[in-house]
This record gives structure tokens, sequence and C-alpha cells, in this order.
């Protein structure tokens, strides 16, 4: 096999690999370079496992207010954790092989061994037989993703404190569980451990869960979760950890003490950028990213960065489009990113979000209007069994532009797509209320918030107008 | 008149439509308006009735509040108005037509550029009824006569002769028709720029449009108001990349923009196909070691702000006090000889070309030179025009882009301009000896009517020499002449 390629990708993430197949699809000979497994942190250490074990999770929930739905279990409803593992386990093993016969398809070279760069172009591979090969590439894709953080000075055990690397893995269930960070690793494995019988207390530096949501979204959820029994302390520091024989012992910034068996730190994502030789190339980091323009060109010609590492969005479908932008760009089709990127938070109820939050809106002074929806007002909702969450939309006041939509509620990963779309064409909330909407569907409820932000929506009580006098 | 004023509320607002147009009769406590916050809907009634004539803030405007948003009169000063109207002798015909004045001798035409009233509105003599935009700056227009407006004729963006009616002022409608006042279209009649918002009653009708699908071109928000900001014409384009060929902000990326002539563009246009057509134009090139004058410069700025242009100006003042010629210009079968060394400095603003004028030239230091310059340049960006029509010579400079050199159009009634490009680094050659060092070309455009070529090279050779020997002549707290 000759060791000239046009194409050389250091990460099989869904950054990395979609480069690496859309490279092969546009005629480039492309190698693909992976330390560990195929598929990066989403397919081994992040979407795909958590979305297993929620799934069991989730069934184990519903299952307590079956009676609801006019179904009743008779006996004990157990969760058999070994057996939610290795249903995990085998999905991401499908998943892998799943994506190396792509790869073989597209007629890919998957090199197994650890990279780093030795010059511009230059790639030193050390197998994983331990022989050293080089590898000279025309163009060279960066993708080599992020790990969990760690907060250096706390315990050093890892079977005790964990991130989730660890946790989705666990071999067992710890009977209470402390998480750290009340983002959307923290948010959703608090949600996937709670129904399997964990007790769990989330801690929350910042004043709110999910801080990059809209406000509106984090504390509807913080509500839904404390009525489930999950304890939420936003707004609160950990000012010290230490192991003791009965567990961990966290003492939070208001004194009080909690205790657990294991703790879940979910502080975020690092850039895992190190000993990547990228100095031997001119590349430098800032902060551990390797920055990036829009066409994901470094500041080193022929030499780009996609996903977690380049630090625009730490996303697995952001990673997946900047993958074929920076594989077009490598094989001469020129390409910039761009469109609204949605975010997902799998809890249940799920939230999906695209666009402007309030927040964000306020900070860049744009007049905005927000129109609401709560979700209890669709028939599909009420029939299904899940009557909670709302749609929020928001609307430039000036111009009617649609500016962003979140939503808490059944399916809402789902139902967000839509208005990823109707974001990235620009349109209007007139424009979207104009749209027909299957029924009876959860989405439904974008619709309705769009005309909510028209003062007209057809499924609510009409909104209290206020009266003001204007005075001579 | 009364300002109604909007209420105080806590978060800036935006007007989501008017319920009320000028002309309506307003009952106290009926809505005026409806504005959205971030999160509520609230609507404005008047505290009075009486009847509105003014709105002084359009839809989609978002503000802080507490602000006038129009103007009203109250039921009883309206009554009370009539009563004395009625006494007061009607014009004849009780048409008053309001005119476009002329502001400035040269001025021929003028373009609206905003109508202050709206037809139906009270206006009173000196008050700024409209603003016009000429040649030179927007001017503010004051009625003439107290009276309704009762029709617009040119409306804004329009353009129409001196002394032509703008709008009407009468008691009726019914009687400007009797006057045989029709609006005219603005300037050509074609391609107008569609008002944004018209006065039709359909413009206040609900929402939600009742057929989003059909029609035309479907334009999305972010593209409407971008091709808003740079003027591109909408219509260039037949459709976008968004789905059904909606067309998105990133579409408008190379696309044609059509914009109607500014006022001083289309001065600018007639003045200079006017001197091209008429003046026999003929140009002069010299290229000269423009080390000395640099060194000059440099030298003097340590003492106060100076260019090299400066020093180029200093020495074409010397040489128009040596030539009279080029401070002459042609007058049917006469040639006018100015005394005063008048020079106009090109200066390029963001709508075009202007001609401040730097008065005296000749009797000035170096270090006034440099300071009028300035000035008088600064003072064109702001769109005051000093002295103008008073140059008898034109310097005009490019050199601050690298251009090497070009050549100048005559600004009439002047008999020549100087084309001066960068002063660049070259190769000299002196008695047979080559040496780097800078250099500079200065083109001069003389009126063929006026000068011949054998003065024209008299100057640039004169020109050259002061400026290759500048401490020789220039004294720069001293007056050279």
């Amino acid at each position: 096999m000759s060791d000239h390629f046009d194409l050389v990708i250091i990460g099989a993430g869904p950054g990395g690999y979609v480069a690496a197949l859309h490279g092969a699809q546009l005629g480039g000979k492309v190698a693909l370079i992976e330390k560990s497994h195929l598929g990066g942190a989403c397919l081994n250490y992040g979407c795909i496992p958590s979305k297993a074990l929620l799934a069991s999770a989730e069934l184990m929930h519903q299952l307590r207010s079956s009676g609801d739905l006019g179904v009743e279990v008779f006996g004990e409803v157990k969760a058999d954790w070994e057996k939610i593992q290795s249903r995990k386990d085998r999905i991401i093993a499908g998943q892998r092989s799943g994506l190396n016969s792509l790869l073989l398809g597209r007629k890919v070279s998957v090199l197994k061994g650890v990279a780093s760069l030795n010059g511009p172009g230059k790639i030193q591979l050390r197998c994983e037989d331990g022989s050293m090969r080089e590898i000279l590439a025309a163009y060279v894709i960066v993708a080599v993703g992020s790990s969990p953080a760690r907060v250096p000075g706390w315990p050093a055990d890892a079977d005790r404190v964990c991130t989730s690397d660890e946790a989705l893995h666990w071999r067992t269930l710890p009977r209470k569980l402390l998480v750290v960070g009340g983002g959307v690793i923290g948010c959703e494995l608090a949600c996937a451990f709670h129904p399997l019988g964990v007790q769990v207390t989330i801690v929350e530096m910042l004043p709110r869960l999910l801080p990059q949501m809209d406000g509106q979204i984090s504390t509807t959820l913080e509500k839904i979760f404390a009525a489930r029994g999950i304890r939420c302390l936003p707004g609160t520091r950990i000012e010290t950890m230490q192991l003791t024989d009965r567990g961990v012992v966290a003492t939070l910034s208001g004194g009080e003490t909690v205790e657990s068996d294991r703790v879940l730190v979910a502080t975020g994502r690092r850039p895992a950028t190190d000993n990547l030789g990228l100095e031997s190339a001119g590349l430098a980091l800032d902060r551990g990213f390797l920055r990036v323009n829009y066409k994901m060109e470094t500041p080193v010609a022929r030499h780009y960065c996609i996903g977690d590492a380049n630090g625009r969005c730490l996303l697995a479908h952001a990673a997946s489009a900047q993958g074929t932008v920076a594989a077009e760009n490598a094989l001469g089709h020129a390409r910039t990113m761009e469109g609204p990127v949605p975010s997902c938070v799998y809890t249940f109820p799920e939230i999906g979000s695209v666009g402007m939050t309030t927040e964000e809106a306020r900070a860049v002074g744009v007049p905005f209007f927000a129109g609401t929806f709560p979700l209890r007002f669709l028939g599909k909702s009420q029939a299904a069994g899940h009557a909670e969450g709302f749609v929020k939309v928001l609307k430039h006041r000036e111009t009617g532009q649609l500016l962003g939509v979140h939503m808490l509620g059944h399916n809402a990963t789902e139902c967000i797509a839509v208005a990823g779309a109707m974001l990235h064409q620009q349109v209007s909330v007139e424009e979207v209320a104009g749209v027909i909407f299957a029924h009876p569907t959860m989405s439904e409820g974008i619709k309705e918030a769009c005309e909510d932000a028209l003062h007209a929506a057809i499924h609510a009580p009409p909104r209290k107008i206020q009266r003001m006098a204007a005075t001579v | 008149m009364l300002t109604l004023n909007s209420p105080p509320w806590d978060r800036p607002a935006t007007i989501r439509r008017w319920l009320k147009k000028p002309g309506d009769r307003l009952v106290e406590g009926e809505v005026l308006f409806e504005a959205e916050t971030e999160d509520a809907l609230i609507e404005v009634v008047a505290a009075k009735a009486g009847v509105l004539r003014e709105i002084l803030v359009p839809e989609k405007t978002t503000f802080a509040g507490n602000l006038p948003v129009a103007r009203m009169d109250l039921t009883g000063d309206n009554s009370q108005k009539s009563k004395t109207e009625a006494k007061r002798p009607v014009p004849s015909g009780g048409v008053i037509p309001v005119l476009m004045p002329q502001a400035g001798q040269s001025m021929e035409e003028g373009t609206i550029v905003k109508w202050r009233v709206t037809e139906g509105a009270r206006i009173k003599k000196g008050q700024p009824i409209f603003d016009i935009e000429t040649d030179k700056a927007v001017v503010e227009i004051e009625a003439t006569h107290d009276g309704r407006l009762a029709r617009i004729v040119v409306p804004e963006g329009g353009s129409v002769a001196v002394k032509k009616p703008v709008a009407y002022l009468a008691e009726y409608d019914a009687e400007v028709d009797a006057y045989g006042a029709t609006p005219i279209p603005s300037d050509g009649g074609e391609t107008d720029p569609a008002p944004e918002r018209s006065s039709d009653p359909t413009a206040f009708s609900p929402s939600i449009p009742t057929s989003p699908m059909g029609g035309r071109n479907k334009i999305s928000p972010a593209a409407r108001r971008l091709a808003e900001e740079r003027g591109i014409d909408l219509n260039c384009l037949e459709s976008g990349n968004g789905p059904g060929g909606r067309i998105l902000s990133t579409d408008l990326v190379g696309a044609p923009s059509r914009k109607k002539l500014t006022r001083m563009r289309k001065a600018i246009a007639s003045a200079l196909q006017g001197s091209k057509q008429t003046i026999p134009h003929f140009y002069v090139r010299m290229t000269l070691d423009a080390g000395p004058a640099m060194a000059f410069y440099k030298e003097q700025k340590r003492q106060f702000p100076c260019s090299i242009n400066d020093v180029v100006t200093a020495a074409c003042a010397r040489c128009l006090a040596d030539f009279p010629a080029f401070r002459s210009r042609l007058e049917k079968d006469e040639i006018i000889e100015s005394p005063r060394v008048n020079i106009g400095i090109a200066v390029s603003v963001e709508e075009g070309l202007v001609v401040p004028v730097l008065l005296d030239a000749g009797r000035l230091t170096l270090a006034e030179i440099a300071a009028q310059t300035r000035r008088v340049v600064d003072e064109a960006r702001k769109g005051r025009l000093e002295g103008a029509g008073k140059a008898v010579f034109t310097i005009t400079n490019l050199g601050m882009f690298g251009v090497e050199e070009f050549a100048a159009i005559i600004n009439p009634p002047e008999a020549a301009i100087l084309a001066v490009g960068a002063a660049r680094e070259s190769v000299l050659v002196k008695d047979g000896v080559i040496r780097a060092g800078r250099v500079m070309t200065v083109t001069l455009s003389c009126d063929h009517r006026v000068i011949d070529g054998y003065l024209a090279a008299m100057f640039l050779a004169r020109l050259k020499e002061r400026l290759e020997k500048p401490e020789d002549w220039l004294h720069p707290g001293r007056i050279n002449h």
C-alpha cells in the first residue's frame, strides 16, 4: 500500500469518518487514522451509548405511570443493569461494524494507531504493533475530538469520581450519585440513572441548569426534575471533594455536605489536541483548540481542523457538517459552513433548540417578541400521555423574521428539525404560520407558537392585552 | 396642534400597527396603535378625543417609550379653528400650490428626500414641511403659508424643476381636483422604488397572510433588510436559492444594485460631461525627482502637520502667480484673468467628489496651506463646501493609492487641472549615473482655447524646478511671493 494520500484524516469520530466518506465520494484517495474505536466519542462514549441507556430508563419511567394509560403491570418491575449494558454494547458494536463496512465500501484506508505530525503534510503513525510508519498527505484534516474535563485537585479514583467516559460503561449502578455540572451531559445522565433507582443530586455552578439553553427551558426542566425527585442545586459550587470509607463527601458552597457512592464530573469537555506534533507543521493552539475559519482552514495551508478540536461547536452533527465542508475544500470544491446548528437534550421530556435564545437576543439587542404555546393544548400530547412542556419562538419585531425555536416536550429532538430547516431558509413567523402541519402531532406546537407570536394562536386562549394611554 | 406621547413602558417596544391614520377622528379610549415588547402586546389608547393629524413614529419602529408618537388636534380646538377660518377670506379657488424652492443659483431641480408632514395635516407658516437634496446638501424647507396640506404631488424620492408645485394647500380635496393638480411620478416615471408603507387602508389588515405561497418572488426578511441597506433592487433577481426560488440574504452577494443618481452624482455627471464635450483638452506629463520634496515635507512635519500634497500645492500657487493664463477662463470672446490664486482641492466623499477651495493660496505660508487644506477638506467631508466655484485651478491627487499617473478632466470654468501621482520608488539617472530614489509623475490637463502647449510645458518645467529644490524658495513660515 502506498503511503501517499490525497486526504489524511486524524480521528474517526462523526467529523472524521464523514469527511473520509465524503472525500472518497469526491474521488480522493483517503486515509482515516484512529487510535481506538471507529465512531469517536459520539458512538463509543457519548451520543449513542447514552441514548441506549436512556431508552431503558425512559421505559422504566413510563411504567411507573402506566396505570394512567390503563395498563396494569403486575409483579415487580426491575431494571437489569447488566442487560441494559450489554444491549448498549451490542448497539455500539453493530454501529462500529456498519461504519467499517461503509468505509470499506468507499475504499477508505482505515489505519489503526496513534498519529502525530512531523512537518506539514507528514504524519508519523505508531501502529498497534509498535512499528512506525510515515504517511504523506496532500491535505490533512485534524479531527481528534475532545475528552471529558476532570477537575484538578479532586480525588483521582476513577472508580468513584468519574466522567461520562466511565459512567456510560459502569458494571454496577451506584445507590447515590452526585452529578457535578448541570449541562447537557449532566442532565441526560441524571435523567438516565434516576429511574433505575439511583438517588441523584445535580450541582451546577451557574444560576440554572443547561446554561446555554433558553432560560425558560432551564427553569421548566428544573421543576420537572425536582417533582420527579432529582435534587437540583443550581448556583452552587463544590468547595471540597473527599473520599471516605462511606463514599465521596462533597462540601457545597452553602456549607452543606453531600454524601454519595459515586460522583459524575460533567463540567465540560477539553479538546484532545495534546501530543499531536502540531507545532512541527506550524500550527498553534489557542486554549487547546486549533482555530479555523468558515472553510475549516487552519492558518497553515492544506491543514484543516473539524469537530470538537476547533472549538466552534461541540456537537456531533456540527462536526459532521464541518467534515463535509473540509473534505470539499481540500478536494477543490469551495464550501463554507452555513446555517443554524440545532442542539438537543435527550432528557425526558426532550429539548430541541435552534437559533437565538431569549438571553442571546437580549444580549445582542435584537428587538424580539416571544410567542409561546403550552403543549398540553395539543390533542396529540394528551393522547400520547406526554402533556408537559412548551414551544417558544422568537420573532424579530420589526421584520417578522423567525429568530429561534425552543421546545421542551415529547419528541422535541425530532420536531426541532423542521424549525432548523425554516431558520436555514430565513423565513418569517408569518410564513411558518402559513405552513400546513400534520395533525395530530407534537410539531403543531411550533406552528401554534408562531401564531402566538402574531397574537393569533388558534388553540390557545387570547393573549392578555395591556392597555396604556398616550398622553397629550 | 398637540403632541401625543407614548406611555413610558419599561422595556423598548415596537409599534406593530397603527389603527388610526392622519385625518381620523379619535374617541377617548379608542386604540391608536398596538405595540409589542418581548412578551406583551400593548394597546395604546388616546387619552383625549380629537383628530389625528400626523404620525411621527412609523410601524415596525422600536423605541424606549415616552416619546412623541403623533400630533393631534383636540376636538374643541378644531371647531374653533374652522370658525376663524371661515371668517378669513378664502383665496381664489381656495388652493395654494407649494412650490419647489430654488435653494442656490445653480439649482434647476430638487429631489424631495423626506416629507415631514402627511396629507391632511394642517401646517403653519414657518413649519418645516419637507427636505430637499441639492447637489450640495440636504435642506429643510419651511411652509410659506398656513393651511391644510390637501395633496402631495411629488412623493419622497421624486424630483421636480424649481418653482413647480410639490403639493397643494386646500380645505377640500375636491378643490385640488378642480385646480387640475395631478401627482407626478418620481423622476422619469419608471422603476420608482415603491414606497414600502402605503397609506392604503389594507396595510392595516390582520398580519396573518391569506396566501403566503402564491404571488411573486418570495423574499426572506433578512434578504429584504439587506437589500434595503445596500440599495439592491430585488426586482433584478429572478429567483433565489431558497425553496420555490425564495430569495435569501446569501443570494444578494453579487446581485446588481440599482440606485437613483443623487443630486451630487447628477451635478458631477453634467459638469464633467459638459467639460469634456466643450473644452478641447490636451495633456502634458512630466516625471520629477520627488526625493527633495519628500525630505522637505518630512523635515517640516516635525513642526506642523503637513503632507507632500501641501508642498505640491505651494509650488502650484507659486507657478500660478507666474503664469496668468492658468488663472484665466474663457467667457464668450473674452479671456478673464483672476488676480487671486484660488486653488481647488479635489476630495472624494461618500457620494462622489467635491472641490473645496483654498482661497488666495498665493498669500499663504506652507504651514497655513497645510492647516487650511486640512480644514476645508474636513469641512467638505462633513458636507460644508468652502469657496465653491471660486477656484481658478484644481489639484487632484491619487498618489496615496499608489496611482502612478492619470489624466484629469478640467473643472469648468477653470483652464487647467493638475493630476498628481504617487511619489514612488524608482531608478533615477543623472549625468549617466544610476541611483535609487523616488519619482512623481504629474499630468497637466489644459484648455487649448486659453493655454498652448508651449505655456503648459513652461508651467510644468517651472513646477519641476520648484519641487526638486524646495529649500530654494519655500520657507515654511514665510509667504513666498
